[in-house]
């Protein structure tokens, strides 16, 4: 019996030593952490309070992610959330500073304290950094680089930079120009494949930055060659192979041959015969037919012109040979010719107008092997010396303003080029794995691998749940005059905290120093004197799938949504207001596909939402005319101006909506069948989300509301239900381009806010791979016909009532457009309205008038333009109330402290038992 | 004899089913349509060309002029999962993270060994806290039962059973963490796993997980001992002399473990996959919310080695269960005829 109660003491003594373990933990004293980091490298934590505890006279801010970033390298960051250690890890050889008024102080005070007094309300400057000097050499680069006369008077191609000679990284080791010259090679480095390889042929276009990247693919080399305008066949027939693929002696071996639909060729000025294919020329590419006749009834029905062929002609039929040799192609785009193929080619060089019997061999290729190396010595970036970087660009960026002073464009193109530390960043160079070519590099992954030369350094990383950062003594700018008084902040402590809940706690008991007001806490905070508010570049609104095709074979019995009337009643009816406010913490109303935050004038301040263009534009979509007396009206109100009326402006009109939708569902029935309208069912709209949370249940509600009010009263009445689909997940994207769901809420884009007119690639531009209407909107075919203006000045093609594509139009307005001549081929004219190159006038005329004809489709409603909200903890405070386009409030760099670490935990211990809801809470 | 040819017989068909799992899991998540989010800023060429470097993707097609993919062909799913097989077997290599955003160009293997220590000592804390009270408290149920003891007991077990994990979590961050101010609201930095500070700071989500479980071992404790003690078996050990307290831990106690002690144990396992909600609550590193962001962001090599991981401790614990009869219940031989 006793061996059994030992058992039993045994048993509960476990129990009794894990409560007693619990209790003391719970009751125990303080941690005994003496210095600021544990031993193992973390930031000591008081362990009942969650506060750091070490020096109490440091300061350290503590922030929290929801996202721990993994990839904070420059070369290879994939988003937004990487840049939250980057950032800090970087410095830049041009930065953005406020403007601070000379005649009202200056920046310093007579203490050495900051004027913000003296800043000038939406004023910036730029300012040298980790460059001392920036010259435009375009006129006396190598002339290897190509620039003409013309680009060498106009200048901004090519550019000189003079580094400080005291650059470090935090543990010492000089930063010199080959530093810069290294990453650069690294950057482009193919076998690498790095993600922000393209921000070096894209948006700071290096010479040959893109050549060098792709270099080593496979070469087809065109088989004809021209001398003048005049093609030279080769003089040889093609033989058969053992594998029925042709082979011809070009230049005394045998080459095989390939022909490609999609790759550009000579004869097509570089264009391949997809484009032609697609741009109206399909008829060349279709055979005559050569089989029986005498069944004019078993003939297809799509006889079409073909050169050489008469119209309608019932003798001749058609076999498509795009389509049918472009659905064979593979290996990169290529086929192998055969003697099939060689017919048909056949056919399609003499359906171009040539009757030569070799003609076809302007149409093939022969493979001539992997392309070379491409010499780095090509690409347009090396450093003359120890501490100059010269940077040639293919298009120009004005860095420099009269006086040789720097535009913003030095410090937003040329903020930094991408950096890293050699000897480490050759150690974490990783091989292909198996079945893989592909090389990886985990530099800046991880504590052990991270380099910084910025102002502050990475002391400590746990993978999903922390890092700290800490002053990097080495950065040379805390020597600067121009950061005298800055940088105040000793540590960065970031904590993973996903749970909202908890973020909460932790900035309510002061562990953490700010936190984004959400939807739920934003009654209580949103008037709090802590709280900020900051506008973005997002717009956001509801995409309606309108592709008729789709919604008449989904099932949903959604075809409705193909009527432009019942799109625009869904726009008119939207009370856009009550919406951000229902769904939103803090984004605000709006109209027009782009929000209060893009400039087309950075210098000056010109914001193009506030330009009479734009807001013309947004009044006559929304019902609003002008009157001949130039006064604006809607219908029931006059206003005295575009002004007045755009004040007045809500975007609502309900009573027409109504209308609107009477006459959709007119349409829908009188032509059920057209629309697959089945009017025993229900229309079934499906909400497409990416996630099935509280946000997306609260946004899919309102909807659910909004489609009963719309309809109430209207022959639609109970036969419109909103379907709630969260099934695709992050694909969410992806199911409504392909009709898997038909309204996605809350979507659009942001960024691109120095460019309004390259912003439009995400509603007009398939190739961008961005626009949500892709697959039943096709911006090539479908006309535009507009008048250029006159009013701003001359320029080519003003005063021209001109008819283009809607995306031609797009490409004209970017100078991005090709710059095919009119003539033979009968291709659009395309013109170059690029920044710059035309009056800015005209071109809001057009970007309003392109805007305009986005809007009235309705495939996309706009309704929100971003603005965060972010309540900032007492322990510091930002330094301008007024949030300024480059400095924000001021960021870390200007933030002013109000308690040190100790006198931070005093405080909060003081103050209602360390709980500050009711603190936070305070209002201005 | 017999229970070593029943283990071998049991691990033979455990590595046929882990391998058929495995074969499946591949080729299901090989059979999801490739995601290629296209974002302001980058070139979706480089990404499709990593995606036919990594051998993902074979024939791509490029349209020189726009840049914009034309088309391209999935590698055959059955040549992708020989070359995974290949650079385990030949290099012992499990991959790096692709789309998993926290873990980009990490060895899947090194991120999974690394987080899975929080979640194994959260659920080894709750599992040392929670086992003892709960068997203790549903003894004492069962032996009181239907009474007061009893009563109060069960009204306990019914609240606790009845609020999930998420709730508990939430009351004793709320009360003990950021009104009182007992524990730090998050779990500490670092990788002392067994330093005080450390320990308290995992306190309050081993509560939350422990309380349950907790309610879940009395109620069966309780259900299981008190038809045990009703058993004929136990009436003739009264009377052939033995005391009541005897009686039921000679006979009572151990009988009733059988189905208890195997519940103990595969609970145990599972939730080494860790508690989604529990550790975003509390900031554990762990591994609760891996597997599933690894389906939904497609990251092959984390969802194939979480895959294999948690097909084999299953299936290995169905054994261990299995074996662990015997030991409790000497009448129970495995394999035996």
């Amino acid at each position: 019996m006793a061996k059994y109660w030992k058992r039993i003491a045994v048993f509960f003594g476990t129990a009794v030593l894990s409560a007693s373990l619990v209790l003391g933990a719970a009751c125990g004293g303080e941690g005994d952490n003496g210095g600021n980091t544990d031993d193992g490298g973390n930031p000591a934590v008081d362990g009942k309070t969650g506060f750091v505890v070490g020096d109490p006279e440091a300061v350290t801010y503590r922030t929290y992610t929801t996202v721990l970033p993994s990839n904070w390298n420059e070369l290879t960051y994939e988003d937004n959330n990487d840049t939250q250690i980057l950032n800090y890890l970087v410095s830049s050889f041009f930065e953005y500073d406020y403007e601070f008024d000379e005649a009202k102080g200056g920046k310093y005070k007579a203490d050495g304290s900051i004027n913000a007094d003296a800043i000038v309300p939406g004023g910036f400057s730029v300012k040298y950094s980790a460059a001392t000097k920036l010259e435009d050499v375009t006129s006396s680069v190598d002339a290897k680089w190509g620039y003409t006369d013309e680009q060498k008077a106009a200048g901004g191609y090519a550019w000189k930079i003079t580094l400080r000679e005291d650059l470090k990284w935090d543990d010492g080791t000089p930063i010199d120009a080959s530093d810069f010259v290294y990453t650069m090679q690294e950057q482009l480095n193919p076998k690498f494949l790095n993600m922000r390889a393209n921000t070096y042929y894209n948006n700071t276009p290096i010479k040959n930055a893109r050549a060098y990247l792709y270099q080593q693919g496979p070469i087809y080399n065109d088989l004809v060659t021209f001398e003048g305008e005049d093609p030279v066949h080769v003089d040889a027939e093609p033989t058969v192979k053992e594998d029925g693929t042709l082979s011809i002696q070009y230049n005394g071996e045998a080459v095989d041959l390939y022909a490609s639909f999609t790759t550009g060729i000579s004869v097509f000025f570089g264009e391949s015969m997809a484009t032609y294919y697609r741009a109206g020329y399909s008829a060349y590419f279709r055979k005559p037919y050569t089989g029986d006749t005498s069944d004019p009834d078993a003939l297809p029905d799509y006889v079409v012109e073909v050169p050489g062929q008469e119209e309608g002609d019932p003798s001749t039929y058609y076999e498509d040979l795009y389509a049918k040799w472009a659905a064979q192609e593979s290996e990169r785009g290529y086929v192998a010719v055969t003697s099939e193929l060689l017919d048909d080619l056949k056919v399609i060089a003499q359906s171009f107008g040539d009757p030569n019997p070799t003609a076809w061999q302007e149409l093939v290729f022969y493979f001539a092997g992997l392309s070379d190396s491409f010499d780095w010595d090509n690409v347009g970036m090396y450093s003359p010396s120890k501490y100059e970087i010269v940077v040639c660009l293919e298009s120009p960026i004005m860095c420099l303003k009269e006086g040789d002073s720097l535009s913003y464009l030095a410090a937003y193109n040329f903020a930094s080029l991408p950096l890293v530390k050699k000897d480490l960043y050759e150690s974490c160079k990783q091989e292909p794995q198996t079945g893989s070519t592909l090389w990886t590099t985990n530099y800046n992954s991880s504590l052990a691998t991270t380099a910084s030369w910025g102002p502050y350094k990475l002391t400590q990383f746990q993978s999903g749940k922390s890092y700290t950062l800490e002053k990097n003594t080495n950065w040379y700018g805390y020597a600067l005059d121009d950061n005298k008084g800055q940088y105040n902040i000793d540590a960065v402590y970031c904590e993973v905290i996903a749970d909202v809940n908890t973020q909460w706690m932790s900035f309510l008991g002061g562990y953490i120093d700010d936190i984004g007001l959400d939807v739920a806490h934003k009654d209580d905070y949103r008037n709090s004197k802590y709280t900020s508010f900051a506008p973005g570049t997002g717009t956001f609104g509801i995409q309606l799938f309108s592709g008729l095709d789709t919604l008449k074979s989904n099932g949903h019995n959604a075809g409705v949504l193909a009527i432009q009337d019942f799109r625009k009643a869904i726009s008119l009816y939207l009370d856009r207001d009550e919406y951000n406010q229902t769904c939103f913490t803090s984004h605000r109303s709006c109209y027009g596909i782009m929000g209060p935050s893009y400039y087309y004038d950075v210098e000056n301040g010109g914001v193009y939402r506030d330009t009479k263009q734009a807001k013309e534009t947004l009044l006559s979509v929304y019902g609003f005319s002008k009157n001949a007396d130039g006064k604006w009206t809607d219908g029931t109100n006059v206003y005295t101006d575009y002004e007045e009326a755009y004040e007045a402006m809500n975007g609502m009109n309900r009573t027409l909506a109504k209308e609107l939708l009477e006459q959709a569902y007119t349409e829908l029935t009188s032509k059920a069948d057209y629309y697959g309208y089945d009017a025993s069912k229900k229309i079934s709209i499906t909400y497409g989300a990416s996630a099935d949370n509280e946000n997306t249940r609260r946004s899919y509600d309102y909807f659910v509301r909004f489609f009963n009010d719309l309809t109430s009263g209207t022959s639609f009445e109970g036969k419109v239900e909103l379907v709630f689909d969260a099934s695709a997940g992050s694909g969410w994207a992806d199911a409504f381009k392909d009709g898997e769901v038909e309204f996605a809420a809350g979507t659009g884009f942001s960024g691109g806010a120095f460019d309004p007119e390259g912003f439009l690639q995400c509603y007009v531009d398939p190739e961008a791979g961005l626009m949500y209407s892709e697959n039943f909107w096709d911006t090539d075919a479908e006309d535009f016909t507009f008048t250029m203006p006159t009013e701003y000045g001359e320029f080519d093609g003003a005063g021209q009532e001109l008819t283009m594509s809607v995306l031609n139009w797009y490409c004209c307005l970017n100078g991005v457009a090709s710059t095919y001549q009119a003539g033979e081929y009968n291709i659009t004219y395309t013109y170059n309205w690029g920044a710059g190159a035309i009056p800015e006038g005209a071109r809001m005329e057009l970007l309003a008038a392109l805007e305009k004809l986005v809007l009235e489709k309705y495939y996309t409603v706009i309704t929100t333009s971003e603005y965060s909200a972010t309540l900032l903890g007492a322990k510091f405070t930002q330094f301008s109330e007024d949030y300024n386009i480059f400095m924000g409030f001021g960021g870390f760099r200007y933030m002013i402290v109000n308690y040190k670490d100790g006198a931070w935990q005093d405080f909060v211990g003081a103050t209602n038992g360390g709980n500050l809801t009711d603190f936070y809470k305070a209002e201005n | 004899m017999y229970m070593f040819k029943y283990v071998l017989k049991r691990i033979g068909l455990m590595i046929m089913t882990f391998a058929i799992i495995m074969v499946m899991c591949f080729v299901l998540i090989k059979m999801l349509p490739i995601v290629v989010p296209a974002q302001v800023g980058m070139d979706a060429r480089i990404q499709y060309m990593q995606l036919e470097a990594r051998g993902y993707i074979c024939n791509l097609v490029m349209d020189e002029k726009t840049n914009q993919v034309i088309s391209f062909d999935y590698v055959p799913v059955m040549k992708q999962f020989w070359t995974y097989l290949v650079r385990i077997f030949k290099d012992g290599d499990f991959g790096i993270g692709v789309t998993l955003a926290q873990y980009r160009n990490q060895p899947v293997w090194d991120i999974f060994l690394e987080k899975l220590p929080p979640t194994i000592l959260i659920n080894v804390y709750s599992t040392i806290i929670g086992v003892p009270i709960g068997l203790g408290l549903g003894i004492f149920a069962a032996l009181k039962k239907n009474k007061w003891q009893d009563q109060i007991i069960n009204v306990v077990v019914i609240l606790l059973i009845s609020l999930p994990s998420m709730v508990l979590g939430l009351v004793i961050q709320y009360v003990f963490c950021f009104q009182l101010k007992w524990f730090p609201l998050t779990m500490q930095s670092g990788y002392n796993y067994f330093s005080w500070e450390m320990f308290r700071s995992m306190l309050p989500a081993v509560f939350s997980l422990c309380l349950g479980s907790i309610a879940g071992y009395t109620r069966f404790t309780r259900a299981e001992l008190s038809e045990v003690l009703t058993g004929e078996y136990m009436l003739l050990a009264r009377t052939k002399g033995l005391t009541r307290g005897q009686a039921t831990i000679r006979h009572a106690l151990r009988n009733s473990m059988v189905p208890i002690f195997p519940s103990i144990l595969s609970e145990f396992i599972a939730v080494l996959s860790g508690s989604l909600i529990i550790e975003a609550m509390f900031s554990i590193p762990g591994v609760g919310g891996l597997y599933l962001d690894s389906i939904v962001y497609q990251d092959y090599d984390f969802f194939m080695l979480l895959s294999g991981f948690y097909t084999l401790v299953g299936l290995a614990a169905g054994i261990v269960v299995d074996i662990s009869y015997g030991f409790i219940d000497p009448r129970i031989r495995m394999g035996a005829k």
